[in-house]
This record gives structure tokens, sequence and C-alpha cells, in this order.
């Protein structure tokens, strides 16, 4: 029967691995995913706070910084030169508190300023203004590169018709005047480096008439250059003032538009800005998208008298710049488990068909072993369920294997017992056997009968009688045969003999004869004792050896050299004892034949009585080996047989 | 018919019956050689002139039958005699030309069965030289 040969499919090993390694994955994905957005998501956030926060504190930095300008101009309005000077010169030049000149103290005035100018880096110039002759200025401190002057009455100017000199005037004291930012001027050019210059102007008040203003004079430049230096890069910081011209730009050129004529304004970065900026005054701090960008206002308004006036400050952040690198993020997260996924899969696939291996090696064994093909023993020494599984087939295997062998052998034994078979074959046997000598008989006594009438010599009748009464003697042999083999089969039971008795049992029949006719007979025991004691039917083995010694007898008759040797060795569980005779051997074709129950040599008159085929029956039943040595260059027939029954 | 003048081959494998058969022919004046099997009687019989052929049907090597049929291509003039106790397989009558044997027919001049009476053995020689 031949096992149907199938294709080992996905085996459930494979695809639990499968399975589980899928759902793994899955799991980690979502997880994965969920984490990455929330991250960039954050990452983000992160980047707009910080957007945020810069622009917050550059706007906090600023006003600050006007605050401070505001605070030294009321201070310096405090100071007593700036009273003692009016209060002097109402008394004719000379200050009636302490009897000092008026220049004394324009003199002290100066001085502090000087000392002001020199304190503070970006203050250019402080003046004290009287309202008199068209606001001339009283006294004027000037920082000059390095140095710091102060400038002498004759270059005095008059600074009446100056805006912030107007409005300076309006004020009430203690009120501080904001000016417009414009660029600083030398004799009328605007000189460079651009240097933008807000106005601080407060009002001086003696004895309630107003007598003129001081005014500090503050150069942004360097808080706008900070400012666009400690941007950090992805930034892009701006401050415009309240019209959307530049106060500071990455691009210098493009500042202060308002002062050079050109039109440099945020609305043509940003066109849609324009809506905002103009409206909302309250919305200090906001974030609006445009163009791509991300940008971040703060509106510092640093003029409390002059709500209209703010510095914008901005900070643009492209978006995708900032989204980058939450993007960034992102590639590299899903990157990252797409690998992952795809390394656990195939890890789990690579396991998966590890496990599958050893229970692959078995199929394939039961298959092998089920269609006939050698199998050999399946190399899996593990220790687990599969390790015994393998090791159960290879077990069952071996106990297969030897059940088949056994079964082989008492299929041969049967079909050469077969080949005994029928009683119709074995009364055939006897028959024939029988037939020949009783041939014999009626010949002779016919023979006997037609020469007695010509006559016959007392001599030829003699030889006559005798061949007749060889042929009785020699049917009774075969009935005695006859009645031994009723007698054998199974009812005889299997004793421990020793070889020497079977030995014994045919010498004692056949010596005698062979004695007497010069043949020589030799029994040889190889390297085994006779006293060796082997199971078997002892009578039915005697007949055997006896039978084929008589054959050996028969068969060198006519030789010159006659000799019969029995053998006896111990060939591993079996004991072999051959019988070999001086004749050149049986050819092959023979051989076959005298098993044969039909099939005999005898002659008449001098038959032995059991067949060869009887012979080999017997045998067969001690599970033995009948047959001829083909090997040997005379005639040697061969038993073996097992020591113990079984 | 005179016997002096014809020649038997008798083809017998036991020897004491070989011998007996070979004496009660040549009691009747008949010439005759023996063999013991099937290869020597072919071989004589393409050395020699016989006149009948009288086979055993068992015989070590070459059965009778065979030794038959190669005898006919051999020697086809020669008359066959065909002798034999019997067995399974065999189906012969006494005296008849016609036997069937292993399922196969063969034919020959005459069969005789064992044992057989000298009177039928001679009486069917003689029918069998005087044709």
């Amino acid at each position: 029967m031949r096992i149907k040969e199938t294709q080992p499919s996905l085996s459930i090993v494979m695809k639990v691995s499968i399975l589980a390694g899928s759902i793994a994955a899955i799991a980690s994905l979502i997880v994965g995913t969920l984490i990455v957005n929330g991250s960039a998501n954050i990452i983000y956030q992160e980047a707009l706070n910080r957007l945020n926060y810069e622009t917050n504190l550059k706007s906090i930095k600023l006003i600050s910084d006007i605050k401070n300008l505001s605070a030294d101009a009321k201070y310096l309005a405090g100071t007593p030169p700036i009273k003692s000077i009016p209060r002097a010169i109402a008394n004719g030049g000379i200050d009636p508190q302490d009897n000092s000149h008026v220049k004394t103290w324009e003199k002290r005035l100066a001085t502090i300023f000087s000392e002001l100018i020199r304190a503070k880096p970006n203050y250019l110039q402080i003046r004290y203004i009287g309202i008199a002759n068209n606001g001339k200025e009283l006294i004027r401190v000037d920082r000059k590169g390095n140095l710091i002057e102060s400038t002498s009455t004759k270059d005095l100017q008059q600074k009446g018709d100056t805006t912030y000199f107007k409005n300076a005037i309006k004020m009430n004291s203690g009120e501080v005047y904001l000016s417009d930012i414009s660029l600083n001027r030398e004799y009328g050019k605007i000189s460079q480096p651009h240097t933008p210059v807000i106005r601080a102007a407060t009002p001086i008040y003696f004895r309630e008439k107003l007598f003129g203003i001081l005014v500090i004079n503050m150069e942004f430049g360097d808080i706008f250059n900070e400012l666009i230096l400690n941007t950090p890069r992805e930034l892009i910081p701006y401050v415009t003032n309240e019209q959307g011209y530049f106060l500071a730009h990455p691009d210098r050129a493009m500042t202060y538009g308002f002062d050079l004529n050109n039109n440099n304004k945020i609305q043509n970065i940003y066109p849609d800005f324009k809506l905002n900026y103009n409206k909302d005054l309250r919305d200090t701090n906001f974030t609006f998208s445009s163009k791509g960008d991300v940008v971040h206002i703060v509106k510092a308004y640093y003029d409390p008298l002059q709500k209209e006036h703010f510095f914008a400050v901005m900070l643009a952040a492209n978006k995708e710049n900032l989204q980058s690198k939450s993007d960034n993020l992102r590639y590299k997260s899903f990157l990252i488990m797409g690998l992952l996924v795809v390394v656990s899969l195939i890890i789990a696939a690579i396991l998966a068909s590890r496990l599958m291996r050893p229970l692959k090696l078995i199929s394939i064994a039961s298959e092998d072993l089920a269609n006939g093909r050698e199998v050999s023993d399946l190399p899996i020494k593990s220790n687990d369920e599969i390790g015994e599984l393998a090791r159960s087939f290879d077990n069952m295997r071996h106990q297969l294997e030897e059940k088949e062998h056994e079964l082989l052998i008492s299929q041969s034994h049967v079909h050469n017992t077969n080949k005994m078979a029928s009683l119709g074959e074995m009364a055939s046997a006897m028959a024939h056997e029988i037939n020949s000598p009783i041939q014999a008989i009626n010949l002779t006594a016919q023979r006997v009968q037609r020469q007695l009438k010509k006559g016959m010599s007392e001599e030829d009748i003699n030889t006559s009688m005798e061949k007749i009464i060889a042929g009785v003697s020699n049917i009774s042999e075969v009935i005695d045969s006859l009645r031994n083999l009723s007698r054998t089969s199974n009812e005889d039971q299997f004793h421990n003999t020793k070889l020497n008795d079977i030995i014994n049992d045919v010498l004692r029949i056949t010596e005698e004869r062979f004695k007497v006719n010069n043949v020589n007979f030799n029994i040889n025991y190889h390297k085994i004792s006779e006293n060796t004691l082997i199971e078997c039917q002892r009578l039915q083995i005697s007949q055997v050896l006896i039978n084929l010694v008589n054959n050996a007898y028969d068969a060198i008759q006519k030789l010159p050299d006659k000799w019969i040797n029995i053998d006896v060795r111990k060939i591993a569980d079996k004991i072999q004892i051959s019988v070999t005779d001086s004749g050149s051997g049986i050819s092959d074709e023979l051989s076959e034949r005298i098993f044969e129950p039909m099939y005999t040599t005898k002659d008449v008159g001098k038959g032995t009585g059991l067949g060869l085929s009887i012979s080999r029956d017997i045998i067969l039943r001690h599970h033995g080996l009948f047959f001829i040595d083909k090997d040997s260059k005379n005639t040697r027939f061969v038993i073996e047989l097992p020591i113990l029954h079984l | 018919m005179n016997p002096a003048e014809k020649r038997i081959l008798v083809a017998e494998d036991e020897d004491a019956l070989r011998d007996m058969f070979v004496t009660v022919l040549e009691d009747e004046k008949y010439q005759v050689d023996s063999v013991a099997n099937g290869k020597d009687a072919l071989e004589l019989l393409s050395k020699n002139k016989y006149d009948i052929l009288a086979t055993d049907l068992y015989m070590p090597g070459m059965n009778g039958v065979e030794l038959i049929r190669q005898c006919k291509q051999v020697a086809p003039e020669v008359k066959i005699i065909l002798l034999s106790g019997g067995g399974k397989e065999l189906e012969a009558e006494h005296g008849k030309r016609c036997v069937r044997f292993q399922g196969e027919n063969v034919e020959t001049d005459i069969f005789i069965k064992k044992p057989y009476s000298l009177v039928d053995l001679f009486s069917f020689i003689e029918k069998l030289l005087d044709n």
C-alpha cells in the first residue's frame, strides 16, 4: 500500500508564528504611530512655544530699554542744575541760593550729562534746551565715537522747529515725550551706518512757567542688532514700527524704509498681514500663518502717552522647518518600526521553520517507511516533545523492521514447507519410491518365467531371486520410513541433546557398512565440544544425517578415493553439521531438483527411504538451514540448526 | 524381422532397472545400448542409427518428454517408446500413442505403463519394427 505523498503546506507552527508575529507587529505599529504622532505634535508645540517665548523676551527688552530712557529723562530733570540754571538766569546769572555763576551750574550739568552718557553706551546726546531764542540749546553733550564732548556755546543750535520740541513743550511736568524713531543725522545728512534714534524729551518748568526741555537721544541700532543676532537660526526676526516699516531685519538694507523713502514693509512679505495689523490694538501677543510661515507677534507698546506707538516684534518660522523636525521624527520612527516589523516577521518565520524542520524530518521518514524506502535514524536530539516523538518513531521503525524480518523468515519457511506441501505430493513421492523396486521385481520375475521355458542356469535363477528379494526389502524400507514420518511431524518434543549423541546415532547405523567397504569415515568437531547441547528432535536430526551419509556412500561407490567427513562447527547462534563426500559435487541444476519430492537418484534395491525433501522439512521445522555448499569442490551438504528452539 | 539387426536405445536412470530392461531385451536378441540420462541419449542418437528409443519419463536433467522432442529433430526416423509408472503430471493410457505431460500434448509411437507384462512389451516392439 502506497501512502499518497503530499506537499508539506504551511504548518501549524508556521501559521501560529506568523500570526503571533503579525499581532506583535500590528500592536507595535499602532502604539508606535500614536507615540510618534504625539511626539511630533509635542515637538511642533515646543517650536511654537519657543517662538512665543523668544518674541516676548525681545519685546520686553525693548520696552524696558525705553522705560529706562524715560526714567533717565525724568531723573535728569530732577537734578539740581536743571532748576538752578533757570534760577540763576532769572537772577541775572547768579544763583541766589549758593551764589554760583550760571556757568558753573552749566558745567555741573554738562558733567552729569557726560557721566550718564558714559554710563549708557546707547545714549548719543543729552541736551538741555530752553524755550528762549526759539529753543536754543543751553547745554549739549554728545558722544562722538569714543569721546564725550560738551558743545561749546557758539555751536549750540536752535531746535524750536523740531517736532520733538514742539511736542515736548505740550507735556506736563514729569511726562516724557517719546519721539518717532528716525535715522540719526549729522549736519543734515543721514549718518552711516544707519542708526535709528529715539528721543525722550521732558518739559522743565520753573516757577510754574515752562523753561525748557530735557532731551536724551538714544540709539536703537544695537538693540535691534542684538535682537537679530540672538535669534535662533531657524527663526527669522523682524521688528517693525506701527506702520510696518522694518526697524530690524536680517537684511539691513530692508530697514528704516520710513526714513529712507523706500517701501520696505512687513506687508510686502506677508500681504495678508495688513488686516490684522491695523485693527485690534489689544492683540498684543498672537500667532498667524501666512505664506508657509508661522509668525508670532508681540506688540510692544512702549509709549504710555501715545498708545498708537508700538514696536511689532516678530519671529517667523517656516512651517516646514517647524514641522520638519517632527516630520523627520515621524519618518525615522516609521522607518524603524517598519524595519522592526519586517525583521520580527523574518525572525518569526526562521524560528517557525526551525521548529518545523524536525517535524518535517519525521513526516518524510514516515512516508519513506510506508513506501518501503530506506530510513535511517532521525537526527533529532532535543529533549522536548518533538525529540520524544522522533525517538518514538525510531523505536517503532526498528520494531517494524524486526517484525518484517521475522515475517520474511517465517514466510520463507512456509514457502519452503509448502514445497513439501500436500499429502498428495507426499503420497506421490512415496508411490514413486515404491514403484521402482516393484517394477524391477516385476521385470525380473517375468524374465525368469520366460527364460525358464528356454532353460535357465541355476546361477541365473539365483541372481534373479536375489534381485527380487532386494527389491522387496527396498520397498519395506520405504514403508518403514513412511511410518517414521507419520510419527515425526509435530508430535515429537524438542529436547536438549548432546551433539555426541546425535553423531553416535548416525555411526551406529552406518559405521559397519563403511568399514567393510573401505570408506574413510571421519567425524570432526571444530572448536566446539561434542558435549554441546542443542535443542532439537533427536530422532529426526539423526535420520536426516543418516540419509545424507547414505546418499554420500551411494554416490562414491565407484570412486577410487572414498571418504566421507562429518564436520561440526558453531556459527553465531547456530550449530553447523556438514556431510562431505569425495565426490566431485552436484551440478547447480541438479542441486535444485534433488530437493523436489518427485525427484530421486536412489537405486532400486538400495533405497534409504527418506527423501531429501522430507529432510528439508525437518530442518525447516527446526528453523534451520539445509543447503548444498556450491563452493566446495566436493559434494557437501550443510545443515545449520539454532542452538535454542524458539 | 530379424531382431539382431535392430538397435534399441534404452534411457533409464535407475541402474538396476536399466540393467534388467537391457537383459530382457537382449534375451530376445535385440542389440541394445543404454544410457542413464537424456543428454547421453542424444549423443548416441547423433552418432548411431537406432530403430527404437525406449525412454523412461523421470530422469535427471532432461526428462523423457524433452528427450522425445529433441530426438524427433535429431533422428526423426527413430520409433519412440515412452515408459512410465505415472504421476500426476502425466495423462496417458497404456498402449496409446498420445500422452499429455505438464498440460501439453506429446506424440509417441507407443506409451507403456509400468508395471507391464513382457508379452505386451515384446508385441509392441515387434509391431513398431514391422512397420
